[in-house]
Order: structure tokens, then C-alpha cells, then sequence
């Protein structure tokens, strides 16, 4: 048995959509953009629920937002999740990573588990800091980018992705955090079986008060990081447009990347 | 009247999406292109419940509605997969078929099977001489002893290849004049049946499901297997007309959409004389008026979808639906293309597989000429007109 919480963020999906900061430059324009989980946890999400199918268990989800975060927090349920928990108040806005983390620990530290998986990262703002933040403040390990969890008897085996290849596997007891990578599982769709189970279900909420956090400790206030401005890179000042008839301009190209060292 | 969509719906439009966008578009260009099914899509569907979405949960389905399998599949055309026939064959003409008129035993041996994927359908109307006109069927099926013998030959049948039962619509009484409806009736008939042949056509308009020639020698089929009652198999007929119909309908407004975001995504990209294409009014209008078009009909389509899920009479939207998705929608996709210039007619690009399958909507599963027949005579109260 291994029960597991996953915290999952709602983020904008920005792939192929074109950017545009709002007036105040601190935010970008999102009506016209479409919103999903964030695609780490979604791997994360996938990741709990096999644990659980092979283990027995429970899985638990955990989000922090307005109401648009039922919808993500719903199609985990779907999935497979077994409950879920939206932490709301109007003190959250405007956390950044670490306060974020204090939501979460606030809330977590309450609750029965023995692994907690965040994403490694999240696609919209791409801090890369909760999930050891969270697991710092719970007073726990954790392991970040991790592309493999085995679990036995309250001990994982895990194995993490370094640079340049390389790989570490890594023996961790219980309780801890993983941030999970992308790519080690494959996430199954939502299904119309899931869907059916979980629409009218009721996903309960708590603020701040209710997980035992003060206003002065999250949202900006509580904040290490102050997002001053967006802005987007001046485009063109590193590109050159390389002219001539295609085989002109491929030895061009290869002139130039065999300077730069690239062959 | 309310038009927000239920988180349920929502999230049956998410999940379709999601499931489509599992399948890069590079998938269905060589599909087809190889004239091959997209069996590993098809079986995502299966596994996923789509293809029992409307079938009751206590016989193994979704338990959901006309309007959520609707939503769904436009979802799946919005992002370029091509799932008019996966539809309208099995869902359709199998699950909602043998659950509205099958006895309760066809329906608790079928209908799990239907939603597990284990029983796929396809159907056998068309004749040589009868397609649009079911009351000029030759294919006859003759009693013999507690069997029923069926003879004869359809043709135009899609997918047979992939089916385990098929939907066969015979005579069973001669035509006569004077009971012009009397005497068609319906059999669920194993397509791996002693006495059934088949053989592939030949079709310019290659689409996923290959198209075949269907011969009936002596087939015996228990009596047991037929569906609705003797002589009144139109009952049952008809009333899978109208979710054909928005089947057709759903599959004509995805295909719209996705030409209409794809040639706009290019025209605001490409560059010709030193400005974006799409700031002439002579590439942005047809695309602007396209959009107001499809919008339109993705609403009527809802609503005929939401009146057949209430009981309530749905031909007049389900007809105009689909009568204006595959106009519209053959403008939309072909304005598309001319979008794009010669790169539009490229596979690559995209819009030629779906230039074949919207232009077959206008044809199939009914003429639009019968749409307009229909609506002449049982909207307007005008003569028949055929």
C-alpha cells in the first residue's frame, strides 16, 4: 500500500499560441489562451496512479487557484485519483514558488501520505523550485528530476537524470518529495468512464485559515521572488540571414557552425 | 436557454482533444495516403469509452447522450481525426440501433460487446437500384423454418473488413404499392455468415473504411436476429436517420474548424509582397465568412442534438445541420486550400484528406437534395417533390 499526494498546477498552454503582456507588463494576456495541466504533472499524476493500481493505496491531488482549477484537479480524479483538494483564498495571489510551497506543506502536513510528487517543473513560469522547497519546509528529502520510481515496502528506488547523460539511482525511505521529468511514463487519456465518475463529484476547498496559514506568509508579502516585468527578447540581434543559392548558403552554414565548433 | 456547457461536457471536450492531439497529424496524412486504418486511434477510442459513450452504463456503456458523443466528435474533427464513419457505424447504426428497438436479450448479448469494442458494425442499405429509396430494396429474406434465408446483393458498404455484424435492411414482403411501407425488415446478420461474399470497389474517393460489394447466397439467419418487427423494419430505420444525420453534421463542422485555424494560422504567417497574406480582404473575408457560417451551424447542430436526447422531434435541425455543415464546410476547407495556394494542395499541408471527406458528406450517409426534399415537405409543408 503507498498512498501519494500530487500537486498539480494549471498553466497556459503557450506552444504555439503568441504571447502578449499585458499593460502593466507583469502578466501575460490570457483569454484567448487555452489552459491544461501542467505537463509535468500530468506525468507526475500518471506516475501516482500506477504506484497505487500496482501497490494498492491512495492517491490524493492537490491544487492551489479559483474555481478554473477543478477542471485539472477533475481529470486527475478521472484518471484515477482518488481525492482531490483545491486551496483557495485571496491572500494566495501573487505567490511565488516558495509561497507557493508554504500552501502546499501547510496543507499537506495534515495529511496521511507517503510520497509527495510535484512536477519538476511548470511550463508557464519554469521556477523548477517548489517540489524542494515544499520537501525543505515538511522537513523531508526529495529527489529532483527523477525519471524512475520504484516503490518496496516504504522504500523507493529512484533514478534521476544529471547532465550530459549521465543517470543516478538513488535509495530513499519514506516520507519524501520527487520531482518527476517528463517522458517516464506514458499518461493515459481521459477516459468517458472517468469522466462519468467524477463529474458531480464535489472537490472540497480550503483557505488559508482552514490549513493554519496567516495572510502575512503567502501571496506577495510572503513572497522571496518579486516578478518586476515581462518582457519579450528583442528578436534578430543574434539571427543572420544567410543569403545566396541553397548551396551557397550551405557551405555558408557549415562555415559558420564549424567556427563555432560545432562539428 | 442556457448555451454553457456542463463540466461534464467540458471535460468530454478536453479529453477529446487530448486524445486526438495524441495523434500528430503526420499519423493521418499516411494513413491516408497508404489507404490504411488507423487501428491504433481507433482502438484509443474503444479503450476510452467513446464508442459506447451513448450506450447505458448498465450494459457496459457511458451512459451519456446524442449531445456529449456530438461534442466529442467535433472535438476529434477540430483537431484533424477523422472519425465520421467510426461513429456513425458502430455507435450509430449498431449501439443505437439495437438499443432503441433490439429485444432485451440482442440487447444484453450486443451491447457490451458494442462498448468493450469487441462487435463492431457496418450496414447493409444500399442496392444497386435502392439507397435513398429503403422501399426499392431487392434483397430478400424468406422464412425457412425457424430461420430466415437472405438473398441478394448491396453495395457502397463501408468497412464490412472490420465489422463482426452487420445491419442488413431487406424484404421480406414484395413491394406493394398500395402498403408502400409494409414489408422491409431488418436482421443483425454475422458478416463471417455461410453465403456471404464480398469484394473491395474501386472508389476514387478513397476514405478509411474501404468501400465493398456485399453478395447474399442462401445466408440463414435465426429468427431471433432480427431486429424491431417483421414487415416494419422502416421503424427502426428512421429513427437512426436523425443521429446519422448529426454525425455527419459533427464530422462537417470539425473538418471546418480545423481548415479555417490552419489556413488562418497561414495567412497570418505567410508573407507575400511584403505583408502577411491574410491582410487582404480577399483572403480574410471568405475565412471571416466561413467562421460566421460554421459558428452557426455548430449551435443548430447542439440543438438538435439536445432535442433528441430529450425525445423531443429533431429532423428539421438535424437535416438543416447536416445540410449546411457539408456546404459550409466543403467552402470552408475549400477556401482553405485556396488559402494556402499550390502548397495547399499538398499532403502535407494537410487539407486534401479532409477536402475528400467533407466533399463526401454532401453525398453521404444522405444527398443533400433529400435534405431539401425533406425540408420542402415536412418543414415547409410543400408537395413531395421526388
Amino acid at each position: 500500500m503507498v498512498d501519494i499526494i500530487v500537486c498539480v498546477k494549471r498553466v497556459p498552454d503557450t506552444s504555439e499560441a503568441e504571447v502578449i503582456i499585458k499593460d502593466d507588463k507583469r502578466a501575460i494576456k490570457d483569454a484567448d489562451l487555452t489552459f491544461d495541466i501542467n505537463e509535468w504533472d500530468n506525468y507526475a499524476i500518471e506516475e501516482a496512479i500506477l504506484k497505487k493500481e500496482a501497490l494498492g493505496g491512495k492517491v490524493t491531488v492537490i491544487g492551489v487557484g479559483g474555481e478554473e482549477v477543478n477542471e485539472v484537479l477533475r481529470r486527475c480524479l478521472a484518471k484515477g485519483a482518488d481525492e482531490a483538494i483545491r486551496l483557495t483564498d485571496p491572500a494566495f495571489d501573487g505567490s511565488d514558488g516558495y509561497a507557493i510551497a508554504k500552501i502546499l506543506s501547510a496543507a499537506i502536513k495534515d495529511l496521511q501520505y507517503d510520497f509527495v510528487f510535484t512536477g519538476a517543473q511548470a511550463g508557464d513560469d519554469s521556477y523548477g523550485v517548489t517540489g524542494q522547497m515544499l520537501a525543505e519546509i515538511l522537513g523531508i528529502p526529495h529527489a529532483t528530476m527523477v525519471t524512475k520510481v520504484d516503490i518496496n515496502n516504504g522504500t523507493a528506488r529512484i533514478r534521476r537524470e544529471l547532465e550530459g547523460g549521465l543517470e543516478e539511482v538513488d535509495e530513499i525511505n519514506k516520507p519524501a518529495v520527487f520531482c518527476i521529468q517528463t517522458g517516464l511514463n506514458e499518461p493515459r487519456y481521459v477516459s468517458i468512464m472517468g469522466i462519468r465518475k467524477v463529474s458531480k463529484k464535489e472537490i472540497p476547498v480550503k483557505a488559508a485559515a482552514d490549513i493554519g496559514i496567516s495572510a502575512d506568509e503567502v501571496g506577495e508579502v510572503g513572497s522571496m521572488v518579486k516578478l518586476e516585468e515581462f518582457s519579450i527578447p528583442p528578436a534578430g540581434e543574434l539571427a543572420e540571414m544567410i543569403e545566396g543559392t541553397p548551396d551557397e548558403a550551405a557551405g555558408k552554414l557549415a562555415a559558420i557552425l564549424k567556427e563555432k565548433g560545432a562539428f | 436557454m442556457r448555451f454553457e456547457l456542463t463540466d461534464e461536457q467540458r471535460m468530454i471536450k478536453s479529453a477529446a482533444a487530448e486524445l486526438a492531439q495524441g495523434f500528430e497529424e503526420e499519423y493521418w496524412i499516411e494513413k491516408s495516403r497508404g489507404n490504411e486504418y488507423p487501428r491504433e486511434f481507433y482502438d484509443e477510442l474503444v479503450k476510452n469509452g467513446w464508442i459506447g459513450i451513448a450506450i447505458p452504463e448498465e450494459y457496459g456503456g457511458g451512459g451519456m447522450g446524442m449531445l456529449e458523443m456530438v461534442l466529442g466528435m467535433v472535438e476529434f474533427g477540430n483537431q484533424g481525426a477523422d472519425v465520421g464513419l467510426m461513429f456513425v457505424l458502430t455507435p450509430v447504426f449498431g449501439g443505437l440501433s439495437v438499443l432503441k428497438h433490439g429485444s432485451e436479450q440482442q440487447k444484453e448479448e450486443l451491447l457490451p460487446k458494442i462498448a468493450n469494442g469487441d462487435m463492431r458494425f457496418c450496414f447493409g442499405i444500399t442496392e444497386p437500384d435502392a439507397g435513398s429509396n429503403a422501399l426499392k430494396t431487392t434483397t430478400t429474406a424468406g422464412k425457412r423454418g425457424d430461420n430466415y434465408v437472405i438473398n441478394g446483393k448491396k453495395t457502397l458498404i463501408s468497412g464490412i473488413d472490420l465489422a463482426q455484424k452487420m445491419l442488413v435492411v431487406t424484404r421480406t414482403m414484395p413491394y406493394d404499392p398500395k402498403h408502400k411501407v409494409a414489408g422491409i425488415t431488418l436482421f443483425l446478420v454475422d458478416v463471417d455468415s455461410p453465403g456471404i461474399d464480398t469484394s473491395e470497389l474501386d472508389v476514387g474517393l478513397s476514405l478509411l473504411e474501404k468501400q465493398y460489394e456485399v453478395f447474399f447466397d442462401d445466408v440463414e439467419v435465426p429468427a431471433e436476429n432480427m431486429l424491431g418487427e417483421e414487415h416494419r423494419g422502416l421503424i427502426p430505420l428512421f429513427d437512426t436517420l436523425n443521429p446519422e444525420r448529426m454525425t455527419g453534421a459533427s464530422n462537417g463542422v470539425g473538418f471546418a474548424n480545423f481548415a479555417i485555424n490552419k489556413a488562418v494560422e497561414y495567412a497570418k504567417m505567410r508573407q507575400v509582397f511584403d505583408v502577411p497574406i491574410g491582410s487582404h480582404q480577399g483572403i480574410q473575408f471568405p475565412l471571416a465568412d466561413s467562421r460566421a457560417k460554421i459558428d452557426a451551424v455548430e449551435l443548430l447542430l447542439y440543438k438538435a442534438a439536445y432535442l433528441y436526447d430529450k425525445g423531443m422531434p429533431c429532423g428539421r435541425e438535424a437535416n438543416t445541420a447536416k445540410y449546411l455543415a457539408s456546404e459550409f464546410g466543403f467552402e470552408a476547407v475549400d477556401r482553405a486550400v485556396q488559402t494556402m495556394g499550390g502548397y495547399g494542395l499538398t499532403e502535407e499541408a494537410g487539407l486534401m484528406r479532409v477536402w475528400k471527406n467533407i466533399r463526401l458528406i454532401k453525398t453521404a450517409p444522405v444527398t443533400n437534395q433529400l435534405v431539401l426534399a425533406y425540408i420542402g415537405q415536412h418543414v415547409l409543408g410543400m408537395p413531395k417533390s421526388y
